[in-house]
C-alpha cells in the first residue's frame, strides 16, 4: 500500500472508518428528513408554477433544483462530520460572515437599491443568509457554558454577537433579515436559561427602539411600506373611490395588494397548479422569491397552504424535538436557534403574503427561490440532523439545570 | 423552568403564531373569498372596444368623396403631463406655490416673463420648507411633491425615491434653504437638464407645425403642442371657458347666463387631441421617449379624408365628423342641473349643498351620457353577447359585469366613435356610421389578451353612393368662383360687393339626381347666446340668399304654360290674339305703367317670341288675364311655390336630405312684395336654383322629378299631364332664346343643344342692382337617359349685367368644359338628341 493510499484510509473517508462515518446516516431523524425533502419538492413545484411561461425567470426551477442538489451534497458532508468539530469552527464561520458583510459596501453591486449580493458569473451569494446560521453557531458556542447563560453578560454578549451582523445587514439595507436575529437570539438565550424578566425587558426595549426608529431611523421606502400597510385596512370591500388609496395601491402597496388578491381569491382549494391568474398573468412581481406562499395560496387554496405550513412546521417541530432529545448544550441551542429562525421566517413570510404585517423582502426558507437561502437553510437543517444523529451522552445529567 | 420546558415554550409561541396566521388566512381566503375573487377578476377581465370603420361617401361614378384612413394621432393627458413631464411639472409646481403664497402669479408654457424658464427659476428659489408636514393640505402637498420630485429627479438623474428623500430631509433639517441649494452638488447640470427637456418639447412643437395643415386640429391652421398645453393649463387653474363666461356674466348682469355643460369628463383626464396624422417616424420616436414626453400619447385612429378642396362647396357640402363626446348636445337644464356659476366665477360654496349637488350632478351627468350613448347602440342588441348569461355564477356579479360592460362601452363609444356633425356626413350618418365592437377578455399584466369570453362584432359603416358627379361639381365650383370674383369687382361700393352671391345647380332631369351644386354666398350666423347676427362668406350649397332673391324672367315659361292651358281649356285668361303689342311699356287701367326691356312689337303677342325675347308685356297681360289663382297654379304646378295642401301638393319638393336644412328656404310667392303683373314676370317669386332647375326639368321631360342625393334610390315623379303642346311651345321659345333671343350672345359649345331662359330681376334701390338668372336644360341625353337641367344665378350684380350676359355665359362655360371632358361628355351628352 502506498503512502498516499495509507494516508487516504487514515483520513477516515474510506474503508472501515468511512463505514462508521456513514452509519450516522441511519440515525438521522426520518421525520425531519422526509418533511425537508417534501418541502424542497414543494418549493421546486411552486417555483416552477410561479415562473412558467416567464421568459425572464424561466430558468429558476432548474437553477433551484441545482441549488437544492448542491445544498444536499454540502449538507451530506455537514452531517458526516461530528457537530463538535463544527462547533470549534463556529467563530471562524462568524468571522468569515462578518468579513463578507463588511465587504458588501465595497464590492457588491447595487441591485434594487441595496448592496446585498456578491455577484459571480452565473450566480450570486447573499452573506446575510449565512449570517443567520453563523450567528446561531456563535451564540450557541457562547452560551454552551452554563455559567454565562444566567448572567447579564450572558444576555448582553450574545446581543452584541447577533447585533454586529444585524447592524451590517440593516445598512444594506435589509431590515427584515436583520429582524430575524431578534427572535432567534431571544429564543436561544431563553432556552439557555436567561431569566424571563430579562427577555421581556429586552422585548420591551426592542419595541421602544422600534417606535423611535419609526420616526427617525427608517428609510422612506420602509416608512411608505408601513403607511401602505396601515392604509390598506381601511380599503372598502367594494369599488375604491379614494384616489389617494388607488395611487397607493399602484405604487408602494402594489406588490402586497396583488399578493393579497392572489391569496384571497384562492378560497378553499385554489385555482389549481399553474392556473392562478395573479401568478399566470404576472400581476404579482417577484413571486418565486418574496411571495411564493401567495402562489401556494392562490393555486392550492387554504387547504394547500395548511398542508405546506404543516410540512414546514413538521420540520420546525422535528428540530425542536431533536433539541429536546439533545442534552449537550451547544447542539440543543443550535437546534433551538435553527428551529426558531426557520419558524419565524416562515411565519413572517406568510404574514407578509397576507399583508398581515408590512411588506418585506423575506423568502420562505426551503420554498422560495434562492441559492444562498436554500443552502443556508439546508445547512441549518443538516446540522440539526447531525446533532440529532449523534445523541452524545452527557454524564453530568441535564447540562441546563 | 428547565430547558426542555423552555423549548416547549418557544415551540408553543411559534405554534401560537402559526395558529394566528392560519386563522388570518382562513378569514382572508375563505370568509372574504368572494370579495377577492372579484378583485382578481377586476384585475384580469377587461372590456375592450374596437373602433368601427366609417363608410365612404362616393360620387355617382363610384369615386370616393370622403373615406376613413388609418392614422396615428397625438393626444395629451394633461394631468399626467403636469405630474410627470419635467416642464409641465415645473410650471404646475411654480403655479401651485404662487397660489400658496397668494401672490397671484401663474406660469405659462409660452415664452415670456412668466414662461417655463421663470417657473424653473421660481422653483429653485423656493425654500424647501414648504414640504414640511402641515404646511400644505394633503391634496396640495401630494400635487406639489409629485411635481417637484418629477422636476428634480429628471434634473439630477436620481431616482424618484432618492429625490423625494432628499427634499424631505432638507425640509426637516434646513427649511429655509432654497431648493437649488438642496441639489447644489449638481451645479449647472440642473439647468442643462431642464433646458434640454424644454428644448425637446419646443422641438416637438416645431416638428408638429412642420407637418402642415394636414396634422392640424379642425379650425386651426397648424398643429401646436403649446397651444393645447396652454388651453389645458387655463382649464386646470380655473380660467376655463366656464369661468370666463361667468366673469363676462359678472360684467354684464343682465346677460342671460349660458347653461353649464356637466356632461363632459374632466378635460385633464381625457385624451385631448394635439395633432392628427402624426407620421410613423415621429410616433415611434415619441413612443420610445415616452418617459421624456410623459402625458403625450400616440395612438392608432381613423382619419376622415375627403377629396374636396378645402373651402370648396363640396367640402362644405360633405360636412364633418366628430367624436360623439364632442358632438353630444349639452345636458338640458333640469332639477339635477349643476349649480349655477356665481358671478365671481366660483361655484356656490355652501358645503353641504355643494356636496349634495355635486353627487346629484355627477349622477345626472352619467345618466345623460348613458342615455345619449345608448341611442347609438341599444344594450339589448349586444349586451348578452358580450357578457353571456351565466358567465359568472352569482346573479349579482352577472349584473355587475353587464353594468361594467355597458359603462365601458358607452364611454368608449363617446370617446372613440364618430358621427357626422354637418352636411352629407350628418345626413347619411345612420348608414355611414358603423357599430363599435367590444371584446370581453382575460388579459395579463401587460394588457395582452389571453382569453376571449364574449364579443360584439365590430361593424363597418355602409358606403353611400351619392348622385353628385365629382368632376361636374369641380367644374361648377371653378366657374362659380371666377364669376363671383368678376361680379364682385364690377361693384365699386364695398357694401355692394359684400352682397354679391352666385349659385348654380345641375340636376338629372330624368331622375331628379342632384349632379352638382355650388354656391358662394353670404351666410348669416346667429350667436346662440346673444342672438347677434353676423355674416360671413360661405360656400354651402342650398343656402338661401340673404336679400331679395326674386327669380325674374326665368319664371316666365311657367306663366306661359298656364296661359296657354287656360286659353286651350277656356279658363280665365286674356286671349293671345287680343293682347296689345309690346311698346316697351304697359299701362294699367288706372294709369300706372310697367316697363319692358324694349318694344317687341308684334313679337310681344307671339308666345314663342315672348319667351325668346322675354317680353314683359305679354306676361303682364297673361297674369292679369288668369288672375291670382291662375298665377298660383302656374308656379305651384312646377313646385316654384310651395302648395302645401292645395291641388299641387304632390309637386312640392320635400326637403332634400343632404342639403342644409337649417337654411332651407321653401319656394314661395310673396303677393305683398309685388303687384300681380310683376309677379307674372317673376318678381316676388323666390326659389333656390335647385328648385328652378327641377321646374325646368319638368319642362324637358313632362314630369316633375323628386330631387335626391342618394344614387339609385327610388323617387316619385309627378307627371305634368295634358300639357305636351304647351310644353312644346315653351321649349321652342327656350330654344329660340338661346338661338336668337335674350341669350343669343352667349357662346354655348358647338354641338350642345341648350334650351334656356334668361332672367334679370331688378332688385336694388332704384333698380341699380340685378339678380341675373339663366335656367334650362340640355337637349342631349346620356347613355342611360340622363338629361341635364340647370339653373344659375348671380345675385346683386350691377345694373346692366343681365342673365343672358353673365349667368348664361356661366352655364355655357361649364357646358363647354363638360363637352370637352370625355368622361362627362360620355355620361351626359352621348345619348339621343332632343328634336
Amino acid at each position: 500500500m502506498s503512502d498516499s493510499a495509507r494516508h487516504l484510509l487514515a483520513s477516515g473517508w474510506f474503508g472501515d472508518r468511512a463505514r462508521q462515518r456513514l452509519a450516522v446516516l441511519r440515525r438521522l431523524d426520518p421525520v425531519v428528513l422526509l418533511a425537508t425533502a417534501t418541502l424542497l419538492l414543494c418549493g421546486l413545484v411552486f417555483i416552477g408554477s410561479a415562473t412558467q411561461d416567464d421568459t425572464k425567470f424561466a430558468d429558476q426551477q432548474g437553477r433551484q433544483a441545482l441549488f437544492v442538489a448542491c445544498s444536499v451534497g454540502i449538507g451530506f458532508f455537514v452531517v458526516l462530520v461530528h457537530y463538535a468539530r463544527w462547533m470549534r469552527a463556529a467563530w471562524l464561520l462568524y468571522a468569515l460572515v462578518l468579513v463578507a458583510l463588511l465587504g458588501l459596501p465595497l464590492f457588491a453591486p447595487v441591485i434594487n437599491g441595496a448592496r446585498r449580493w456578491y455577484a459571480f458569473p452565473g450566480f450570486s451569494v447573499q452573506p446575510s443568509e449565512f449570517a443567520k446560521l453563523a450567528v446561531v453557531f456563535a451564540v450557541a458556542a457562547l452560551l454552551r457554558f452554563k455559567s454565562r447563560a444566567h448572567t447579564f453578560e450572558g444576555l448582553v454578549v450574545p446581543m452584541l454577537v447577533a447585533g454586529v451582523p444585524a447592524v451590517l445587514i440593516l445598512r444594506q439595507p435589509d431590515l427584515s433579515s436583520a429582524l430575524v436575529f431578534g427572535p432567534v437570539l431571544l429564543a436561544m438565550c431563553f432556552v439557555a436559561g436567561a431569566p424571563l424578566r430579562s427577555i421581556l425587558a429586552v422585548i420591551g426595549l426592542a419595541l421602544a427602539l422600534g417606535v423611535v426608529a419609526y420616526f427617525v431611523g427608517l428609510h422612506d421606502y420602509q416608512l411608505a411600506r408601513i403607511q401602505a400597510w396601515w392604509g390598506h385596512w381601511g380599503i372598502p370591500a367594494g369599488p375604491i373611490e379614494d384616489l389617494a388609496v388607488r395611487e397607493m395601491l399602484r405604487t408602494d402597496g402594489y406588490q402586497p395588494w396583488q399578493a393579497l388578491i392572489a391569496m384571497g381569491a384562492g378560497g378553499w382549494t385554489g385555482f389549481g397548479l399553474g392556473a392562478g391568474p395573479q401568478n399566470r398573468y404576472d400581476f404579482l412581481p417577484y413571486r418565486s422569491e418574496d411571495y411564493v406562499f401567495a402562489v401556494v395560496g392562490e393555486e392550492t387554496g387554504w387547504l394547500g397552504g395548511l398542508l405546506v405550513l404543516g410540512i414546514y412546521f413538521t420540520v420546525v417541530m422535528g428540530i425542536f424535538g431533536i433539541a429536546m432529545r439533545t442534552r449537550e448544550r451547544f447542539g440543543r441551542l443550535v437546534c433551538v436557534g435553527v428551529g426558531t429562525w426557520l419558524g419565524t421566517q416562515a411565519l413572517a413570510h406568510v404574514a407578509v403574503c397576507a399583508w398581515l404585517v408590512p411588506s418585506t423582502g423575506l423568502p420562505m426558507p426551503g420554498l422560495s427561490y434562492g441559492g444562498s437561502a436554500t443552502l443556508a437553510t439546508l445547512l441549518g437543517i443538516a446540522m440539526c440532523l447531525n446533532i440529532g444523529a449523534r445523541q452524545e451522552p452527557v454524564l453530568a445529567g441535564d447540562g441546563f439545570r | 423552568m428547565n430547558s426542555s420546558e423552555r423549548i416547549r415554550v418557544v415551540a408553543g409561541v411559534l405554534l401560537a403564531g402559526l395558529a394566528v396566521v392560519l386563522v388570518g388566512l382562513f378569514v382572508l381566503m375563505v370568509v372574504q373569498n368572494e370579495r377577492w375573487v372579484r378583485r382578481s377578476q377586476e384585475n384580469r377581465w377587461s372590456f375592450r372596444s374596437v373602433p368601427s370603420l366609417r363608410g365612404a361617401l362616393l360620387d355617382r361614378a363610384g369615386r370616393p368623396l370622403a373615406w376613413d384612413e388609418p392614422a396615428t394621432e397625438l393626444g395629451l393627458f394633461y394631468r399626467r403631463f403636469r405630474k410627470y413631464q419635467p416642464v409641465g411639472a415645473a410650471v404646475h409646481a411654480a403655479t401651485l406655490l404662487a397660489a400658496w403664497r397668494e401672490d397671484g402669479a401663474t406660469y405659462s408654457y409660452l415664452p415670456g416673463p412668466a414662461g417655463p424658464e421663470a417657473a424653473w427659476a421660481a422653483l429653485l428659489a423656493q425654500p424647501v420648507g414648504v414640504l414640511r408636514p402641515g404646511q400644505l393640505a394633503k391634496p396640495e402637498y401630494l400635487e406639489l411633491s409629485t411635481a417637484l420630485v418629477t422636476v428634480f429627479a429628471h434634473a439630477t438623474g436620481k431616482t424618484r425615491k432618492a429625490t423625494f428623500a432628499a427634499l424631505r430631509h432638507a425640509a426637516q433639517e434646513a427649511p429655509r434653504r432654497p431648493i437649488a441649494e438642496v441639489f447644489a452638488a449638481e451645479g449647472d447640470a440642473l439647468w442643462t437638464a431642464y433646458e434640454g427637456s424644454l428644448a425637446a418639447l419646443r422641438e416637438l412643437d416645431l416638428q408638429l407645425q412642420r407637418l402642415g395643415p394636414g396634422a392640424a386640429l379642425p379650425g386651426r391652421p397648424l398643429a401646436s403642442l403649446f397651444d393645447v398645453l396652454e388651453e389645458q393649463r387655463l382649464v386646470a387653474i380655473g380660467l376655463d371657458e366656464q369661468s370666463l363666461r361667468a366673469a363676462a356674466a359678472a360684467a354684464d348682469p343682465d346677460a342671460e347666463a349660458p347653461p353649464d355643460d356637466p356632461t363632459r369628463i374632466e378635460p385633464q383626464d381625457r385624451l385631448q387631441p394635439v395633432a392628427r396624422e402624426v407620421p410613423f417616424e415621429l410616433a415611434a420616436a415619441l413612443r420610445l421617449r415616452s418617459e421624456e414626453f410623459a402625458g403625450l400619447r400616440v395612438q392608432p385612429t381613423f382619419v376622415r379624408r375627403n377629396a374636396a378642396p378645402p373651402g370648396s362647396s363640396l367640402a362644405a357640402w360633405l360636412g364633418a365628423v366628430a367624436d360623439l363626446d364632442r358632438s353630444m348636445p349639452p345636458m338640458p337644464a333640469g332639477p339635477a342641473a349643476p349649480p349655477k356659476v356665481a358671478a365671481t366665477g366660483a361655484v356656490a360654496t355652501d358645503a353641504a349643498a355643494a356636496a349634495g349637488d355635486a353627487a346629484q350632478v355627477a349622477e345626472a351627468r352619467a345618466a345623460y351620457r348613458r342615455q345619449f350613448a345608448a341611442g347609438f347602440a341599444p344594450a339589448e342588441e349586444w349586451l348578452d353577447d358580450v357578457v353571456p348569461e351565466g358567465f359568472v355564477a352569482a346573479a349579482t356579479d352577472q349584473v355587475a359585469f353587464q353594468s361594467a360592460a355597458l359603462a365601458t362601452y358607452h364611454e368608449a363609444l363617446l370617446a372613440g366613435e364618430r358621427c357626422g356633425t354637418r352636411g352629407l356626413e350628418m345626413a347619411f350618418d345612420a348608414d355611414l356610421r358603423g357599430r363599435m365592437g367590444m371584446r370581453f377578455v382575460e388579459r395579463d399584466n401587460t394588457r395582452r389578451e389571453q382569453q376571449l369570453f364574449g364579443h360584439l362584432e365590430v361593424q363597418a359603416g355602409v358606403d353611400v353612393q351619392l348622385t353628385i358627379d365629382m368632376r361636374l361639381q369641380a367644374l361648377t365650383e371653378a366657374h362659380l368662383e371666377r364669376r363671383y370674383e368678376r361680379m364682385r369687382l364690377l361693384h365699386l361700393e364695398p357694401g355692394d360687393q359684400r352682397q354679391v352671391g352666385v349659385a348654380m345647380a345641375w340636376i338629372d332631369a330624368s331622375t331628379g339626381d342632384v349632379l352638382a351644386y355650388g354656391a358662394v354666398l353670404q351666410e348669416r350666423l346667429v350667436d346662440p347666446t346673444t342672438r347677434a347676427k353676423t355674416f360671413r362668406l360661405g360656400r354651402t350649397p342650398g343656402m338661401a340668399y340673404e336679400g331679395n332673391p326674386s327669380l325674374g324672367s326665368v319664371a316666365k315659361p311657367f306663366v306661359m304654360i298656364e296661359h296657354l292651358r287656360a286659353e286651350a281649356l277656356g279658363g280665365a285668361h286674356h286671349a293671345t290674339a287680343a293682347m296689345e303689342p309690346c311698346s316697351g311699356k304697359w299701362h294699367f287701367e288706372d294709369g300706372r305703367r310697367l316697363g319692358c326691356l324694349k318694344a317687341h312689337g308684334e313679337a310681344g303677342r307671339d308666345p314663342v317670341q315672348a319667351i325668346a325675347e322675354s317680353c314683359n308685356t305679354f306676361f303682364f297681360q297673361a297674369a292679369m288675364g288668369f288672375g291670382e289663382e291662375g298665377l298660383w297654379r302656374a308656379y305651384a304646378r312646377f313646385g316654384i311655390v310651395d302648395d302645401v295642401d292645395g291641388p299641387f301638393a304632390a309637386a312640392r319638393q320635400a326637403r332634400i336630405v343632404g342639403l342644409p336644412g337649417w337654411r332651407w328656404t321653401r319656394p314661395r310667392m310673396d303677393p305683398a312684395s309685388a303687384v300681380l303683373p310683376m309677379r307674372g314676370v317673376g318678381y316676388g317669386v323666390y326659389a333656390l336654383p335647385v328648385d328652378v332647375a327641377r321646374a325646368y326639368a319638368a319642362l324637358a321631360t313632362g314630369y316633375l322629378p323628386t330631387l335626391g342625393l342618394r344614387a339609385g334610390e327610388g323617387r316619385a315623379v309627378v307627371p305634368i299631364d295634358g300639357l305636351d303642346s304647351e310644353r312644346s311651345v315653351v321649349a321652342e321659345g327656350l330654344r329660340l332664346c338661346v338661338a336668337t333671343g335674350t341669350a343669343k350672345q352667349v357662346r354655348f359649345p358647338a354641338g350642345v343643344d341648350v334650351f334656356g331662359k334668361t332672367g334679370t330681376a331688378e332688385v336694388g334701390a332704384r333698380d341699380k342692382q340685378n339678380n341675373a338668372w339663366f335656367a334650362g336644360f340640355v337637349g342631349q341625353r346620356g347613355p342611360h337617359g340622363e338629361q341635364l337641367a340647370f339653373a344659375a344665378v348671380l345675385y346683386w350684380v350691377p345694373h346692366g349685367v343681365h342673365g343672358g350676359d353673365e349667368a348664361g355665359q356661366l352655364v355655357a362655360d361649364v357646358l363647354g368644359d363638360l363637352a370637352a371632358d370625355p368622361e362627362l361628355a360620355a355620361a351626359f351628352l352621348a345619348g339621343e338628341r332632343r328634336r
